[in-house]
C-alpha cells in the first residue's frame, strides 16, 4: 500500500497510508500537484500543524478511513449537534486549547468531517451556558458599554426565562 | 511541568486570539436559537460575527424551521408578515423576530394589562374581529371599523402607541362610541367579499400581479355551518390546492367557534350544544359533553395561537390553556392554565390575537364591546 511522509511544524515525520492521508483535501491536492510517486522519498511539509495535533488528526482519519465521503452540498441537510458518534466524543475529550488547534488543523488540512465534528463539539460546550459563563470559559472580554449591553439585552429580553 | 502545560492550555483556550472569524462562524452554524441569542451578548465582535453568520447562512430560517413546528410558524407569519409575500423573501431579521416571539409565547405565566376598551353601543352586533399586525378590524353586518395602534415617536413600546382613531392629545377624554367607521359595507367591502350570509364573511383577495387562477388566496375569518374554506395566503406558495369542505362530517356542526387549517382543526358546537372537535387531516370528529369547568359556564369563543388555546366564555371568563399535545385539547387540565380572568363584558363572542413587534395582546369582543388586553 502506498505510504506518504508528513512532516509537522516541529519537524517530526509521520509515515501514513496515502488512502488515509487523502481525507485531507489539502494533502491530496499537494500530492497531485507535486506529482509524488509511490515509494517517493519526498516529504510533505505541514508548517501549520504541530506533531501532537498531527498525531491526533492521523488517529481520527485512520478511524474514519472507511466513512462514505461527506455530501458536497450542506444545504437542506439539517444541522444536528447531537449526532456525534461515541468514538468521536471520546476522541474529542481534550482540553480546549487542543480542541481549537484541531479546528484550525482540520480547516488548514481541509478535512470536512473533522471540522464538522470539532465545531459541533464547541457549539455543544457553549449551549446552555449564560453569556458570563461563556465569556469565562473562552476568555472573552465584554467590550459592550453598559448602554450597548442594555440595548442588546433588550433585543433579547424575550429569551430570558422569567 | 504539568502546571505550565495547563497555563499554556489556558492561554490557547482563548478563541478570541486563536480562531479566525470564519471558523467561529462555522461553530455558530451549529447553534440552536437560544444559544445564538446568548452568544450575541458576549462582545461586540461576537455580536457582529453572529449576525454575519446568520445572514450568510440563513441560520434563523433554519433554526425556526427546525425548532418551531410548522403549523406554529404559519401562525406567526399570519400575524407578522405582510400578506402576499413569498416565503423566499422573508428576511433573516424577520425570522429572528419570529423566533423571539415564539420564545416569548412559551413563557409560563402571562401578565395582563388592559390597553383599551371600545364601545359599540347602538350599532349592530359585532360579527367578526380580524387582527393583523397592529390592526384590528371589527366587522359588523353592514360596516367595518378598523382600530389600529400606530407607532409614535419612532419608538417601539406600548406607551408610545396610540389608537389611530383618536387625536393623541385627546387620550384623556376618550368618549364611548367615538369609534371611526372606515368602510361602509356596500362601498368598499363589496369588491373583496364573495361570501356574506347570516353574519358570516369569507374574504377572497387576488394576489396583485399574480395569475388570479393560480395564485389566489382566501383568508378564513368565519365559517358557515356546513361549509368552510380554510385557506391562508401562504398556501398558494406551497402549491396546495384549496380545499373546500362541504357537508361531510360537518353536518354535526351547529356553529363554529374556531377553524384553522394550520392546526388542522375546526371546533364548534353540535345542535345539542356539545363541543365538537373536527380534525381536518384525519377527518374525524370528537364530541365532548363536558369540556370546561362548570364555573366558567360554557365556551362561546375560541382562538388557537401557537400551542395556546384561548377561550372566551358565556359569563365573561377569558382563559388560556397551553396545549402540549392533542390530548390537552380534549381534556383541559388546570395545570395547563396560563391565563384566567373574568371580564365584565358579558358573553365573549370573538377572540383574536395581536402579536407584532413588542405588542402581544388578546382582543376580546362581546356583542358591543372590544377589549384589548396586553399580555407579556
Amino acid at each position: 500500500m502506498p505510504m506518504i511522509k508528513l512532516q509537522s511544524s516541529d519537524g517530526e515525520v509521520f509515515q501514513v497510508d496515502f488512502e488515509i492521508a487523502k481525507a485531507s483535501v489539502t494533502i491530496k491536492t499537494m500530492v497531485e500537484d507535486l506529482g509524488l510517486e509511490e515509494e517517493d522519498e519526498e516529504i510533505v511539509p505541514l508548517p501549520n500543524v504541530n506533531a501532537g495535533i498531527l498525531k491526533k488528526v492521523i488517529q481520527w482519519a485512520t478511524y474514519h478511513k472507511d466513512d462514505p465521503p461527506p455530501p458536497e452540498d450542506d444545504e437542506g441537510r439539517e444541522k444536528r449537534t447531537d449526532d456525534i458518534s461515541s468514538w468521536d466524543a471520546d476522541f474529542l475529550k481534550v482540553d480546549q486549547g487542543t480542541l481549537f488547534e484541531l479546528i484550525l488543523a482540520a480547516n488548514y488540512l481541509d478535512i470536512k468531517g473533522l471540522l464538522d465534528v470539532t465545531c459541533k463539539t464547541v457549539a455543544n460546550m457553549i449551549k446552555g451556558k449564560t453569556p458570563e459563563e461563556i465569556r469565562k470559559t473562552f476568555n472573552i472580554k465584554n467590550d459592550f458599554t453598559a448602554a450597548e449591553e442594555d440595548q442588546v439585552r433588550k433585543e433579547n429580553e424575550w429569551c430570558e426565562e422569567k | 511541568m504539568n502546571s505550565i502545560f495547563e497555563q499554556v492550555g489556558q492561554m490557547e483556550a482563548d478563541i478570541e486570539c486563536n480562531l479566525p472569524s470564519e471558523l467561529i462562524e462555522m461553530i455558530i452554524c451549529h447553534f440552536d436559537g437560544r444559544t445564538m441569542l446568548q452568544f450575541k451578548l458576549l462582545s461586540k465582535r461576537y455580536y457582529a460575527i453572529a449576525n454575519n453568520a446568520c445572514h450568510h447562512n440563513r441560520l434563523w430560517k433554519k433554526i425556526c424551521n427546525k425548532e418551531i413546528p410548522k403549523q406554529y410558524i404559519f401562525d406567526l407569519f399570519n400575524k407578522q408578515i405582510d400578506k402576499f409575500v413569498s416565503l423566499e423573501s422573508i428576511s433573516e431579521i424577520e425570522y429572528e423576530g419570529l423566533y423571539k416571539h415564539w420564545l416569548q409565547w412559551q413563557n409560563t405565566v402571562f401578565n395582563k394589562m388592559l390597553i383599551s376598551e371600545q364601545h359599540f353601543l347602538g350599532l349592530d352586533n359585532i360579527n367578526i374581529i380580524v387582527c393583523h399586525k397592529l390592526e384590528v378590524k371589527v366587522i359588523f353586518k353592514k360596516h367595518m371599523c378598523i382600530l389600529s395602534l400606530i407607532e409614535h415617536d419612532k419608538k417601539v413600546c406600548m406607551e408610545n402607541y396610540i389608537l389611530e382613531s383618536y387625536n393623541p392629545n385627546m387620550q384623556q377624554s376618550i368618549m364611548p362610541n367615538s369609534q371611526t367607521i372606515i368602510n361602509q359595507y356596500r362601498k368598499d367591502l363589496q369588491k373583496r367579499m364573495t361570501y356574506y350570509r347570516n353574519g358570516l364573511v369569507v374574504y377572497t383577495d387576488q394576489t396583485p400581479g399574480g395569475n388570479p387562477k393560480k395564485y389566489y388566496t382566501v383568508q378564513l375569518t368565519c365559517a358557515n355551518t356546513n361549509t368552510f374554506t380554510t385557506q391562508s395566503w401562504y398556501n398558494c406558495y406551497l402549491n396546495l390546492k384549496p380545499k373546500l369542505f362541504k357537508r361531510g362530517l360537518c353536518f354535526k356542526f351547529r356553529s363554529i367557534m374556531c377553524a384553522s387549517i394550520e392546526h388542522g382543526l375546526v371546533i364548534g358546537r353540535t345542535p345539542y350544544d356539545d363541543i365538537i372537535i373536527y380534525d381536518i387531516s384525519k377527518r374525524y370528529c370528537m364530541i365532548l359533553h363536558s369540556w370546561l369547568d362548570g364555573k366558567y359556564s360554557k365556551a362561546t369563543a375560541m382562538y388557537i395561537y401557537l400551542n395556546i388555546l384561548f377561550i372566551g366564555t358565556e359569563n365573561g371568563y377569558l382563559l388560556a390553556y397551553r396545549l402540549k399535545c392533542r390530548d390537552d385539547l380534549l381534556n383541559l387540565k388546570k395545570s395547563n392554565i396560563l391565563l384566567e380572568d373574568r371580564l365584565n363584558i358579558g358573553p365573549i363572542i370573538k377572540l383574536d390575537i395581536m402579536d407584532y413587534m413588542n405588542i402581544k395582546a388578546v382582543i376580546v369582543a362581546s356583542s358591543s364591546k372590544v377589549l384589548w388586553i396586553k399580555i407579556d
